[in-house]
């Protein structure tokens, strides 16, 4: 059988794994500080196999930290990061995770927390605000309660690689790092997911195009085979 | 939900697009309920929380791949998307004057106790009180306000101060009697207040431990007598929730659609 059937199939595997991500980006078009994930794709060669076929495939997925459209709210305990610096947060584990979704909340016991994960202030300790007070955050990033300094949001810039961990939280990956950054906040706004519903239909389109040919391909080759069997028939 | 083990790329992306259609159902539910109290007195609007689930890691980052020698980058994709959590927003409703003397608008923070027939305590922003038959101050429900205040019938001329004292001038007595005092509760999280319908919510120990205060103190709220908070719903707001949640359910039907075809596609090949 023809090599070039592997090629095809290959690519149409490629092209899967691709609706794949548009999927998971389309599904988190409305959760606030989504990044999408953006499929990078990379030809290999064969092992042994002639040098001429490359043979494509899904290589990774990075994240695409673009910021995403901006929702006002006007509550004084919404925040957005200037400048795309992210919030720390300790993740279930006890490690740091870093998140865009600025929809800070009080805990039962007082602390800043993010869908259950406790906000960090610049002195690594969670932020805890007096009971029955009323808090807000100041354009510093500067959380106040009753007029009170209680303490600052931690703010991390995130470069190279990044990581998913999901529930919108992001941690640098082994070539990434997060650089503690003094940047301000706006109040009273959010960040929404950065998924395009435009760009994501389309490249479902193309991801579904490019699978066609490759399946018409494979089907190609499969009758190029059938006709090289009939060659060889003797009767 | 998702289907067990390892499955082929097509049939997860079904399954993650169908967690996208999920959470926009979601998301309508909530904003149905929004519009439906729209006018409901002391009503705070819901908005849903969605969270990205985690990712499917398909290749550790590090982990070498012969097929590309250097820098192995991690290969991830996400499973979709979950409801995190609906959560109330308490930003102020608009205040109407209603000039009725038993409705009362909390101006700031905090909640009105309401006692529930079986002792436990609710509470509520919905200020429209009235006066049972045995004198009780009650909820127009019906449940009594806690601490309890007892308003004699014949009573004229009440009054509720700013810091939640009710006066009323009572035949046979000089000047105004003072007959209770209205408290309020503020809690460290009231987003978590859980609803009960009847404009009543309920507490449970994510919302931290009640503050039982005086109008006023502690960064509570005034009393406004003859206002009424009305919900703190915007329709328009609403509306292009709405539409959006539509667009984004259809988007997410359509990656169905795509997936199926192309599982369609794959079938015939033999």
């Amino acid at each position: 059988m023809a090599d070039g059937m592997y090629v095809s199939m290959n690519g149409a595997a490629a092209r899967a794994a691709q609706l794949e991500a548009v999927a998971d980006d389309l599904a988190n078009a409305q959760t606030s500080g989504f990044k999408a994930s953006r499929p990078a794709f990379a030809t290999f060669l064969a092992e042994g196999g002639q040098g001429q076929l490359n043979f494509p495939a899904l290589v990774g997925a990075a994240v695409d930290l673009r910021p995403g459209a901006t929702l006002v709210t006007g509550l004084p305990t919404d925040v957005l990061p200037d400048g795309g610096a992210f919030l720390a947060v300790s993740a279930g584990d006890g490690t740091m995770a870093f998140t865009r979704n600025g929809r800070l909340q009080a805990d039962g016991h007082g602390r800043l927390s993010v869908l259950g994960h406790t906000v960090l202030g610049i002195d690594g300790q969670p932020l805890l605000v007096p009971e029955g007070s009323t808090w807000s955050v100041d354009g510093q990033g500067t959380v106040l309660a009753n007029g009170q300094e209680i303490g600052r949001l931690a703010l991390f810039q995130l470069s190279g690689d990044v990581e998913r961990r999901g529930q919108s939280l992001y941690v640098p990956g082994p070539n990434g790092q997060a650089l503690a950054v003094e940047a301000g906040v706006r109040t009273g706004e959010l960040e929404l997911s950065n998924v395009s519903p435009l760009a994501a239909a389309v490249e479902m389109i193309g991801a579904q195009r490019n699978f066609d040919t490759s399946m018409q391909a494979v089907q190609t080759y499969r009758r190029l085979d059938e006709r090289a069997n009939e060659v060889g028939r003797t009767r | 939900m998702e289907p067990e083990g390892e499955t082929p790329a097509m049939i997860r992306s079904l399954y993650t697009a169908a967690t996208g259609m999920e959470a926009q159902q979601v998301r309508l539910d909530v904003t149905a309920n929004n519009l439906a109290n729209a006018n409901t007195a002391g009503f705070k609007k819901e908005r849903a929380e969605f969270e990205d689930l985690m990712s499917t890691v398909q290749r550790m980052p590090g982990a070498a791949d012969q097929r590309f020698p250097g820098e192995p980058s991690p290969l991830e994709v996400g499973l979709g998307v979950r409801t995190a959590a609906t959560v109330r927003s308490m930003e102020r409703g608009e205040l109407i004057n209603t000039k009725n003397p038993l409705d009362v608008a909390i101006e700031g923070a905090g909640f009105l106790q309401v006692r529930l027939p079986g002792g436990d305590l609710a509470y509520t922003r919905a200020g429209n009180l009235r006066v049972d038959s045995a004198g009780q101050l009650v909820t127009v429900h019906g449940d009594p306000i806690e601490p309890d205040i007892s308003i004699p019938t014949d009573a004229t001329n009440i009054t509720i101060r700013r810091d939640g004292t009710v006066l009323a001038t009572v035949p046979d007595r000089d000047g105004p009697q003072e007959l209770g005092q209205l408290e309020l509760t503020l809690f460290p999280n009231p987003q978590a207040l859980v609803s009960l319908g009847r404009n009543l919510l309920a507490a449970n120990p994510a919302c931290g431990e009640p503050l039982r205060v005086r109008p006023g103190e502690q960064g509570s709220g005034s009393i406004a007598q003859g206002f009424l908070e009305n919900s703190n719903v915007k329709a328009v707001e609403e509306m292009i929730d709405m539409i959006s949640t539509q667009r984004a359910y259809e988007l997410n039907s359509k990656v169905i659609q795509t997936a199926d075809q192309m599982l369609q596609r794959l079938t015939s090949l033999r």
